[in-house]
């Protein structure tokens, strides 16, 4: 009698747990899932196609790393209940907030311009004209903001981190070797041992794992949801959830162009899909609609991130609690940066080359400058209380912090300058 | 033309709004925070140094680059 009362209680406890987490879960998730973006997707397959499993090991690495920064934003959004934009303002004055919302701005506008280069190659594969593909976003877009409501638009998000996870069954669809597969869990030097292009995956790897834009919206969205400082815990166990959705996601990428498209010059996760056509239609399904997915969650993350940052600093009306006629502005900005971004996309001859070129850099630019920023906030007693760094966290986040600025400082003058390696 | 003079304004009066509201930092800066801002003022400076050298020797060379 005692066992069956007591593992009916144990059951009661998980699932009050699992109901409480269903509710505060979302921002974690959502930002992590968004940023295996398109750009992020199509790393992974280059990544599997030029070293098979040999460096799945090292995305293990990548969901501490992304972790440790994100929750961060945690903290400093339930406890300041400003967005990062506003909090730059505030705290460093107006020059260091024009520079961060100005760069941010940019860098955002060209991100979202390479989601919609990777949504329009998606459904290219299908069969469908870009112009029909950047309709078809914009309709997505517009619908789950326009709802009035946070949680619907949060559920939706959800859903579209949920068809993300489309790389799990493609990679069980291609049957990779288990025992091969273990082995590149294990650290190891890829074949071939350091060269320059290895160098190069693994700081785009790392380039991958946190952008400037992740850091901007995740605050904002704990702020926006209403996170309180009783909820931190649970924003911390939401983060972590999608830290470890995120490596998965790459890990199965990798795996898919690694077991398949080993050795093949694959550029881009669209040429990917297309060359597991023949292989397997289904994988290569799979895959093109996991870009699409990908460049349009990335695509809605990236612009509310924006709408967010401006809202804040100008005092306009800025949840998406707000109908369109409360925060007309808001809701501008973030369909004025959709339409602008899959604009560029339609025009003939334009740029797309320099422009992913320079996302890259720019978003380098940004970075340093938000983590500085992160870890001085988040140091402060007079804004952060108890909740400010303790001493094991800031070994670990100025560790992080210095070794991102380091190697995407790198990985940015290896794209400025590609030969400087050779 | 007006509606359009009257939207600037009211732009560029916003911005001189936030320049006021926040023209002073509300944080007490410590020695080791005002070290990292400076060294995030060199650090950008190299950086935007880097970008414009490389887009002016693109933009001489002419190889911007277009879709394929």
């Amino acid at each position: 009698m005692d066992l069956i009362s007591s593992t009916y209680y144990d059951i009661r406890r998980v699932v009050k747990f699992l109901k409480i987490f269903a509710l505060v879960a979302g921002p974690g998730i959502i930002v992590m899932v968004a940023d295996n973006d398109a750009g992020g997707i199509t790393t992974y397959a280059v990544t599997g196609a030029q070293t098979g499993y040999s460096l799945l090991w090292f995305m293990v690495l990548m969901g501490p790393v992304a972790y440790y920064v994100q929750e961060m934003t945690v903290r400093l959004g339930a406890v300041t209940k400003r967005g990062h934009a506003e909090a730059i303002f505030y705290s460093f004055g107006s020059f260091w907030g024009w520079f961060s919302l100005l760069d941010l701005v940019l860098t955002d506008w060209m991100t979202m311009i390479t989601e919609f280069i990777g949504m329009t190659a998606a459904l290219s594969i299908f069969g469908v004209s870009p112009v029909v593909t950047v309709l078809i976003c914009w309709g997505i877009m517009g619908f789950m903001v326009l709802q009035g409501h946070y949680w619907t638009w949060e559920k939706l998000a959800l859903l579209f981190c949920a068809i993300n996870m489309i790389y799990i069954p493609a990679a069980f669809l291609i049957h990779p070797s288990v025992k091969e597969v273990l082995h590149g869990f294990i650290p190891h030097m890829a074949a071939g041992g350091f060269t320059n292009n290895l160098f190069f995956l693994l700081m785009a790897n790392i380039g991958t794992t946190i952008a400037p834009w992740m850091i901007f919206f995740q605050q904002s969205t704990v702020v926006d949801k209403g996170m309180q400082e009783k909820d931190i815990l649970w924003g911390k166990l939401d983060t972590l959830v999608g830290s470890i959705l995120t490596v998965v996601a790459a890990i199965v990428v990798i795996i898919v162009t690694g077991k398949v498209l080993f050795g093949q010059d694959i550029e881009s996760a669209a040429q990917a899909a297309i060359a597991l056509m023949p292989v397997n239609k289904y994988v290569g399904t799979l895959v093109a609609i996991g870009l699409f997915d990908a460049g349009l969650l990335g695509a809605v993350c990236i612009s509310l991130a924006s709408s967010w940052a401006f809202g804040e600093v100008f005092g306009w009306a800025h949840s998406l609690n707000h109908k369109v006629r409360e925060a007309k502005w808001f809701y501008a900005y973030y369909f004025f940066d959709l339409m602008l971004a899959g604009t560029v996309v339609l025009i003939p001859h334009a740029p797309l080359v320099l422009i992913t070129l320079f996302v890259q850099v720019a978003a380098t630019v940004l970075l340093p400058a938000a983590l500085v920023f992160l870890i001085i906030l988040l140091n402060n007693g007079e804004i952060m209380g108890k909740y400010k760094n303790n001493r094991r966290e800031n070994i670990i986040n100025i560790s992080i912090v210095a070794a991102l600025i380091v190697i995407s400082t790198g990985y940015s003058l290896t794209i400025v300058f590609p030969n400087i390696l050779k | 033309m007006g509606k359009v003079f009257n939207i600037f304004r009211g732009f560029f009066s916003a911005v001189r709004d936030v320049n006021k509201k926040y023209k002073q930092p509300h944080i007490k800066m410590s020695r080791m925070a005002s070290f990292s801002l400076f060294m995030l003022r060199v650090y950008l400076f190299f950086m935007v140094a880097i970008l414009l050298f490389k887009f002016i020797t693109l933009a001489v060379k002419g190889g911007l680059g277009v879709a394929p």
